[in-house]
């Protein structure tokens, strides 16, 4: 017997053809909890497969913007202050946060959605969470490494000393999480890609030139500090900063809350509020 | 035959309100049938699969998929579905192997089923040449049997084809077809079929639906239809070049004669009288200057042509 009669007859040896929708035995935790990680692993596999040849080239264009920024900076400012200086590192460390977490993580879900890979996915009976949090990850991974070369670059030009403490890492994970939570918002509801591109290039300029990503909200009129807190940039900016600093005040664990908070709400959105099976 | 899929009045409207897609359709699929839904672009079909695989949610209506909604129930259609519409992107950076294996692990097949099972459809598909080769970088036709492969591995009860040979060359469509066959045949799966190829569709369909303007026109057996839409036979006869005018004089003394080309005349004729048809024929063939001469019954893609285009109403 050859291999695909070998195939052939264990393929036949249970026919399910004549399956019928019936209540599913109960599954235990621990087996249904394997079950949705080995799901999500090979989510995640797929959403790697897609930057596997170019992920150098994208997190090194989404450097080169903060990059470039920080250098105008260095040029342009004379004897910043350290609070100053502090702030411009920071401010460029959300930089690719919100190139990679929103525009990044906002078009590619739009694009998907246009070429119908929602299709393939909706065919398979995968659970909504881990196909969003796939999503999620894959912006969070993406947006990490630009977030490390910027703390490295930011501490060559400007000398300053990058506390580095326990309290980053979750302080990192969050200010990740939120933009790419804001992100997948953005590309799961927005009608097209086209669209998509016009609000994400949009909100990188306005997040990071108009709310107080890199400058101080007393800087910016009334209206626009009152617009900034319904983004969660200016919270992870800045908790960031004070982080980066080696403080961790109150007003640092309410950014955390916040972006917590940002992070859930986003997901709780599309995950209750989306039949992502359906199309629109 | 218990019926796979139970549909009941359904209808559905885009564009709010402007674009009626389907309308008020009902029909069952039974277990273990192949079924074709046949009409021409734009008739409704992709909309009323979309809706059976809860891609889409009907205006009004129903779907049941084993007795069951199917929008109230969509990750059990996902589950016992397998859906094939059109090459996906989404799998367009796995290399083949990746491919139908990621496809089997997310269909919930263990590791090692899912390997042996990927081996299985790659040699099987003779796939195993460019198993390594990314989804994007193989040939039209290798992603679809690729793709389709990913959609059968695990044997789900139902299938739902979407155009599955389109763009595939003649070979690769045997293939195809033969995949449906077999998995009906040996596993009993029910089989839905949308797609443009009549005349390769007549080999492997059990039942017929047509549809064209959101409506369902006809549902039934081949044989059915044929017999509803013209019992007659056709004796097509190809002359030698240059006599057609002659032979047709004659041939119109036993009935009416329609020409088809240049050099080729058909006749209908009822069962009961094709046998004289033949004999007179065959006696005059010097006369009729006749090369060739065939008796060919009506073909699937007559009753499409009858049912799904603009004279159906005469025959509904």
């Amino acid at each position: 017997m050859n291999s695909v009669d070998e195939g052939l007859a264990q393929t036949n040896a249970t026919p399910i053809a004549t399956a019928t929708l019936t209540k599913a035995a109960p599954v235990p935790l621990l087996s249904s909890i394997a079950a949705s990680m080995t799901e999500l692993m090979y989510l995640l596999r797929i959403q790697y497969a897609e930057v596997r040849e170019t992920w150098m080239w994208v997190i090194g264009l989404a450097s080169i913007f903060p990059f470039t920024t920080l250098l105008f900076m260095k040029f342009f400012l004379e004897n910043p202050s350290p609070e100053v200086v502090m702030r411009i590192v920071s401010g460029n460390i959300i930089f690719p946060i919100i190139i990679m977490g929103i525009n990044g993580l906002g078009n590619h879900i739009a694009w998907s959605k246009q070429q119908g890979q929602f299709t393939f996915y909706a065919s398979l009976p995968i659970s909504k969470i881990n196909f969003l949090l796939a999503f999620m990850i894959r912006g969070f991974l993406m947006s990490l490494p630009s977030v490390i070369i910027m703390s490295i670059v930011g501490q060559v030009v400007f000398h300053i000393q990058i506390h580095l403490t326990f309290g980053l890492l979750p302080m990192v994970l969050l200010s990740v999480a939120a933009p790419a939570g804001f992100g997948i918002l953005i590309g799961f509801l927005s009608k097209n890609p086209d669209l998509t591109s016009m609000i994400t290039n949009l909100l990188m300029v306005f997040l990071n030139f108009l709310t107080p990503v890199m400058i101080d909200i007393n800087q910016l009129p009334k209206a626009l500090q009152i617009i900034s807190y319904l983004f969660p940039t200016t919270y992870a900016a800045d908790g960031l900063r004070q982080m980066l600093q080696g403080t961790w005040t109150t007003s640092v664990t309410l950014d955390m809350i916040v972006l917590m908070l940002f992070t859930l709400l986003s997901f709780w959105i599309v995950v209750k509020k989306m039949d992502w099976r359906l199309e629109k | 035959m218990k019926s796979v899929y139970e549909i009941e009045n359904l209808r559905k409207v885009y564009k709010k309100g402007r674009k009626l897609a389907n309308d008020d359709i009902s029909f069952d699929v039974k277990e273990g049938e192949i079924l074709s839904v046949l009409g021409p672009n734009g008739a409704g079909k992709s909309t009323l699969v979309k809706q059976m695989v809860a891609h889409s949610r009907p205006t009004s209506g129903s779907i049941f998929l084993f007795q069951r909604d199917v929008i109230q129930h969509s990750r059990d259609v996902s589950r016992l579905v397998g859906y094939y519409a059109q090459e996906s992107w989404a799998l367009a950076n796995l290399t083949v192997r990746e491919a139908i294996f990621f496809t089997a692990r997310l269909r919930g097949i263990g590791k090692s089923d899912a390997e042996r099972l990927t081996g299985w459809w790659l040699e099987k598909l003779s796939l195993n040449g460019i198993s390594d080769n990314m989804m994007k970088r193989i040939s039209g036709g290798q992603r679809r049997l690729a793709g389709l492969a990913a959609i059968m591995i695990g044997d789900p009860p139902v299938l739902i084809l979407d155009e599955p040979t389109n763009e595939l060359d003649p070979v690769k469509r045997k293939i195809v077809w033969e995949l449906v066959r077999e998995k009906n045949r040996d596993n009993g799966t029910t089989v839905l079929l949308v797609t443009h190829n009549v005349l390769e569709a007549e080999q492997v369909v059990d039942r017929v639906a047509i549809i064209n303007h959101g409506k369902l026109q006809v549902i039934d057996t081949i044989t059915n239809l044929k017999t509803r839409v013209d019992p007659r036979l056709k004796v097509e006869i190809i002359v030698q070049s240059g006599k057609r005018a002659e032979a047709e004089a004659i041939l119109k003394q036993w009935g009416t004669v329609d020409i088809i080309s240049e050099n080729r005349v058909q006749m209908l004729v009822g069962r009961d009288e094709v046998n004289n048809l033949v004999s007179r024929i065959i006696k005059n063939l010097d006369e009729l200057s006749c090369m060739e001469y065939k008796i060919v019954p009506p073909s699937l893609e007559d009753v499409y042509m009858k049912l799904g285009g603009h004279d159906h109403d005469e025959l509904c």
